[in-house]
């Protein structure tokens, strides 16, 4: 059991880094387009008609991705009175609770996402002409991932939420 | 109380479309005998109304073609600049056995094309700078939709085409982001836009059609009967939606006036589709010169 | 429905699942339950929630503020208003809502401005021996006036849902936005006389002449970001990319407080950030788009605007309904749904509609900071790494201010209208 979970934070260490990198670069990417987009609309006198859309597509990526972070750091937001105030298994008890009603609602954005991604894969993404399905993979693909954080901060619990002071 | 049919819209009530979501409700429910309880609803949003309708999650949308060329390219045929003279021409085509084959394209997407609606023919609006002739216009950031086939006319008229979200327009206007942009005299007058631009230039450069959509699942389960009752309120809709859009199109231009905007007329409608000429060339290409030619020369027969 | 969406949700808040999450379940909990819509639509209203250009703006500010945080910046400007407002007891919480003020002329949003703001002055103020509740409370609530201040984004928002004059609304919201933040100021000043907080404010001000230097970078910034706006060159959305940009210029090279190797760790703590109010904004649209299938906003205003005859009355029970909604839904959606009802009704009983916008913007910005769902209470809380509770206390204080405020702007039509009445008529 215990090498089970050493192997599954092991495992959660790789992908939340990577992941976290990757919506690190969707922000960045975000912000280049939107930078882009002013320069060529002002400086350039030739406005880029995919700048907008691209923005939004990176910004998509970034929270879906950004959520398997968030969930390792513990840092999603909640009233936690009940979980401040508990002790021993009360307080595990809680944090079971969350973990099973956070997985549950990611198996959801996992499934439907998943389908929506199929379903829409004809229709284009005005701006960028390419397959919406590119924006709505980022659910079941965030999901996944997020899941794996959500895990490994339960194996491995951290609240930054109350500790990541700036 | 009957089966639920939600349809969404984009407008106020009080609109070309939202006239067209009541006609549409009013008919339904009197030729069913309340067997269907029409919802409509507001939903600003129009691709999302478009995916609903194809989801499932919604029966029902009615709005601009904007969105819907993402769906069914086909369609963007329609949204070549000059390509109708008149209301006559454009609604004549519409509901011709062309229309007809355009509409029959959405099944393969699962949705039912109803009939075709319109937002009307698009204006150019401008603010501080006047606009005499299309070569005034070159170098102007003008926000259009984020269509392909209205930027690249634009461009080749020498205009810096923005494709904006519409939520954003109005700011823009205001602190001149955009030299200006382009609109059905609705749009224009419900959004106000004589508050931030000077001048309307009555151009007619593109018509703006419209369509009434439904889900192919929820056509397949209505009986012949009742598919004759929607296609009736659908034709009714379409009637209460052309006869507001001539109405905005008559008082609105007055009104525009009234409210202190300079209106031009345009009488040389050529210069601004000589301009653009150069884009025309790749239309011809994407869509086939000879469908063009049909579309520009239909009469009625 | 909504009934036992409100219960899920409300017990599940109760058990410490995170928001985001409850309002998810909840909603999938009324649309599994209680509709026969295709539940795809959970995966549908997450991207059409997300998929929207103006919210750009809450992770472009985010990253703007924490660049200026490290790139020291917002230390400067935190000084600089030290330097002018802070020497007496309480100065440091005075410099908070002046700050805020400042920063509220940048940008549109609250949430921004809570992050860019109290990244510096949460951390100071807990420093000069603050309570942390009482300081992310502060924050959160002086953030409201970023949206009141002009730029503003629900005000944008209004403006296009009932055809009202931007520029008009724009001007009406600055007297409104000065009495909050004197009304702000005064409460905390005498708050931390009675408390005895913040007796040390005054050490170790800088002198105004060096403050004004040190920071000219930084007070640069709103003149760039503002002059961008208002000279044509950007929408505000776009604003807050060019305060990223601008903020990685300053820090990088000329304060030369920011390195490359800070990069990375600075986006992914962005990244957090944003993710954290923008994935509550994900499950919300859920929530919202099952409450208007349903009509409930609609029939509503209907009834209100039926049985509330008069201006006074109709304005006494408009603000009642908007703090309800305010408490529960998201400020954008709840201003594209209800402000053309609403309005409509108002201009029938003879209230200016610039007024009245201008009411329902400072109404839903208080709804920013009243729980359950306030987004700038969750910003608060993220940057103070504090969590909600222990801000209740200082929060119904502050949003007592408010009301008061509220009221005054709502029954007092001359203070958002006579600067419009100068200056447009
Ligand atoms: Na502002
Ligand atoms: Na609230």
């Amino acid at each position: 059991m215990r090498s089970l979970t050493a192997a599954f934070l092991r495992l959660d260490k790789v992908t939340t880094l990577a992941v976290g990198i990757a919506a690190s670069v969707a922000l960045a990417v975000a912000v280049a387009a939107g930078f882009w987009q002013v320069t060529t609309r002002f400086l350039l006198e030739s406005p880029a008609t995919w700048s907008e859309a691209l923005v939004r597509l990176a910004l998509i990526w970034m929270v879906l991705l950004g959520l398997a972070v968030t969930l390792r750091q513990g840092a999603l937001v909640s009233i936690d009175i009940a979980h401040r105030y508990s002790t021993g298994p009360a307080k595990r008890a809680i944090e079971a609770v969350a973990l099973f009603s956070t997985l549950f609602l990611l198996a959801v954005l996992f499934w439907f996402g998943w389908e929506m991604t199929n379903r829409v894969r004809f229709q284009e993404m005005a701006g960028l002409e390419i397959s919406i399905s590119w924006g709505y993979a980022a659910i079941p693909v965030g999901a996944v991932f997020a899941a794996i954080g959500a895990i490994a901060n339960f194996l491995d619990y951290r609240s930054e939420e109350l500790e990541a002071a700036v | 109380q009957g089966k639920q049919v939600t349809i969404t819209h984009s407008s106020a009530t009080n609109s070309h479309w939202g006239v067209a979501a009541l006609e549409f409700e009013k008919v339904v429910e009197a030729l069913s005998k309340n067997k269907y309880n029409v919802v409509v609803q507001r939903l600003d949003n129009e691709r999302e109304a478009v995916e609903s309708v194809q989801l499932g999650s919604q029966e029902c949308a009615l709005g601009s073609t904007g969105p819907v060329g993402n769906f069914v390219p086909d369609i963007r045929v329609l949204d070549v600049p000059f390509l109708f003279r008149d209301y006559a021409h454009a609604r004549g085509v519409l509901d011709s056995e062309v229309g007809d084959k355009l509409l029959e394209k959405f099944k393969a997407r699962g949705m039912i094309g109803m009939v075709w609606m319109e937002n009307g023919f698009r204006h150019l609006t401008t603010g501080k700078k006047e606009v005499q002739s299309p070569s005034d216009v070159r170098g102007m950031k003008i926000r259009t939709m984020e269509n392909q086939v209205h930027m690249e006319a634009w461009k080749a008229a020498g205009v810096l085409p923005t494709p904006m979200a519409f939520s954003e327009l109005p700011s823009a206007l205001q602190q001149g982001t955009v030299d200006g942009q382009e609109n059905p005299i609705p749009v224009i007058l419900a959004g106000n836009f004589d508050q931030l631009q000077k001048y309307l230039y009555l151009t007619s450069h593109v018509y703006s059609p419209g369509v009434l959509v439904c889900g192919l699942d929820f056509w397949n389960g209505l009986s012949a009967e009742d598919k004759k009752i929607f296609q009736d309120a659908a034709k009714a809709s379409v009637k209460a939606n052309r006869s507001r859009v001539e109405e905005d199109e008559r008082s609105g231009v007055q009104e525009l006036r009234r409210r202190g905007m300079e209106v031009r007329e345009v009488t040389n409608r050529e210069a601004y589709q000589e301009a653009m000429k150069t884009a025309v060339a790749n239309f011809e290409k994407q869509f086939g010169a000879d469908v063009l030619k049909t579309l520009r020369e239909w009469r009625p027969k | 429905m909504s009934g036992a969406m409100l219960a899920t949700m409300m017990v599940m808040f109760a058990i410490s699942i995170p928001i985001a999450v409850a309002i998810g379940l909840a909603a999938f909990v009324g649309l599994a339950g209680f509709t026969n819509l295709p539940l795809t639509v959970t995966a549908q209203q997450v991207f059409v929630a997300l998929d929207r250009f103006p919210l750009a703006a809450i992770p472009f500010f985010i990253l703007a503020g924490n660049l200026m945080d490290i790139g020291g910046l917002s230390r400067r400007l935190v000084e600089l208003a030290r330097a002018f407002v802070g020497g007496i007891q309480g100065g440091l919480a005075a410099t908070c809502v002046v700050t805020c003020m400042i920063f509220a002329a940048i940008s549109g949003s609250s949430v921004a401005t809570t992050f860019a703001v109290g990244a510096v002055l949460i951390p100071a103020l807990k420093r000069y021996g603050y309570p942390i509740g009482f300081a992310a409370a502060l924050q959160a609530t002086a953030a409201e006036l970023g949206v009141i201040i002009p730029p503003s984004i629900p005000m944008i928002l209004y403006g296009v849902a009932t055809q009202t004059s931007i520029p008009e609304l724009f001007i009406a919201g600055f007297a409104p936005g000065l009495l909050i933040a004197v009304a702000l100021i005064a409460t905390v000043l005498v708050w931390c006389r009675i408390k005895g907080w913040g007796k040390r404010d005054a050490e170790g001000r800088l002198g105004r002449r060096v403050a004004i230097r040190q920071a000219f970078w930084a007070l640069l910034m709103p003149v760039i970001v503002l002059g961008g706006i208002y000279g044509g060159v950007t929408t505000p959305t776009e604003a807050s990319v060019v305060a990223v940009v601008y903020a990685l210029i300053v820090g990088l090279f000329l304060h030369r407080e920011l390195t490359f190797a800070d990069l990375l760790p600075v986006f992914r703590k962005s990244v957090v950030s944003s993710t954290v109010i923008m994935f509550i904004i994900a499950t919300a649209s859920l929530f919202s788009y099952l409450l208007n299938r349903q009509g409930i906003p609609d029939a509503a205003a209907a009834w209100l605007t039926s049985t509330f005859e008069g201006p006074g009355m109709y304005m006494l029970a408009v603000n009642f309904f908007l703090f309800l909604v305010g408490m529960f839904i998201e400020t954008s959606a709840s201003i594209i749904v209800l402000a053309p009802i609403l309005q409509e009704a108002a201009q029938r009983v003879g209230i200016d509609p610039v007024h009245f916008g201008t009411v329902m913007v400072v109404n839903l910005a208080l709804g920013m900071i009243t729980p359950p769902f306030g987004v700038n209470l969750f910003a608060a809380a993220q940057v103070a790494g504090c969590s909600i509770d222990k801000m209740l206390k200082p929060l119904m204080i502050f949003i007592a201010v408010i009301i008061t405020c509220l009221m005054i702007v709502a029954y007092v039509p001359a203070l958002s209208l006579f600067l419009r009445d100068i200056v447009m008529r």
